[in-house]
């Protein structure tokens, strides 16, 4: 990441801020092996703590809205920071995260965030000491980041489905290409 | 399966390494890795980029193909079968 930044400035490209970010926050690594593993290790552990933090969010805010809100948009804020970040800095190198299936239609989001903000909003009334009735701000809230799970769960599943009919197809194509050189 | 595995492939570069008289920590030294490389490496967990690769080919007197090929593969396959048997 450090070497692309460094090569861009010599060839006399600009520089982005995120470069910048990249290269300053780059560890130092022995050799290709190290940094493999390390990138791999490193995108692992964003995505857990990402995870983390939306799933912390909803706890504090399940627990005790009107005290943890103000926490709660911090832990969401840097979540979504973070996933920004990583997708511009990623762009920057020509690799797009963005899937290419078209999961689910803007009815079917509407329709789940409904469905979950209905259900998460009767859950909320049951939980004792609650003191969260009727705030549209926070259900529209909830509906949100229940679109963006809900969306991101679809997708992973309809990836996985792509994923095996491809691995299928490849270990057809294998056979074919033994069966030629047989 | 990331680009760190070479998902058990087996590669020459251990018998390489042997018949050039060339321990792991030298052949590092060589192509400038750290010896848990090398280690990787040889025993298929890590397939080295290109550039790696001919970097130890060239310390090895030998080519990638003779490697990293399916040739190179069959062949100690069938060494090891023959020793298993």
């Amino acid at each position: 990441m450090q070497s692309r930044g460094t090569s861009d400035w010599l060839r006399g490209r600009s520089m982005s801020w995120v470069d910048w970010v990249v290269a300053l926050s780059s560890s130092q690594v022995a050799d290709e092996r190290q940094s493999a593993v390390l990138g791999q290790v490193s995108s692992a552990t964003l995505s857990m703590m990402i995870r983390l933090n939306y799933t912390a969010g909803l706890a504090f805010m399940l627990i005790d809205n009107k005290r943890f809100e103000p926490c709660v948009w911090v832990f969401w804020a840097i979540a979504l920071g973070a996933q920004a970040f990583t997708k511009a800095a990623t762009r920057r190198q020509s690799v797009d995260f963005r899937t290419r299936i078209k999961v689910q239609s803007w009815g079917g989001i509407v329709f789940s965030s409904i469905v979950f903000g209905t259900i998460f909003v009767a859950l909320e009334r049951l939980v004792p000491g609650s003191r969260w009735y009727g705030s549209w701000r926070n259900d529209a809230l909830a509906g949100a980041v229940a679109t963006v799970v809900w969306a991101v769960l679809l997708k992973r599943r309809q990836n996985q489905k792509h994923k095996a009919v491809l691995l299928a197809e490849g270990t057809m194509a294998d056979a074919a290409d033994e069966s030629l050189d047989a | 399966m990331g680009r760190t595995s070479a998902a058990g492939r087996r590669n020459g570069v251990r018998r390489a390494r042997i018949l050039a008289d060339l321990t792991q920590a030298e052949l590092a030294a060589a192509v400038d890795v750290t010896r848990q490389t090398i280690v990787a490496v040889e025993a298929g967990d890590y397939a080295p980029s290109v550039y790696l690769a001919l970097a130890v080919c060239d310390r090895l007197g030998t080519t990638v193909e003779a490697l990293f090929g399916r040739t190179a593969r069959e062949s100690i396959s069938r060494t090891q079968d023959k020793e298993r048997s």
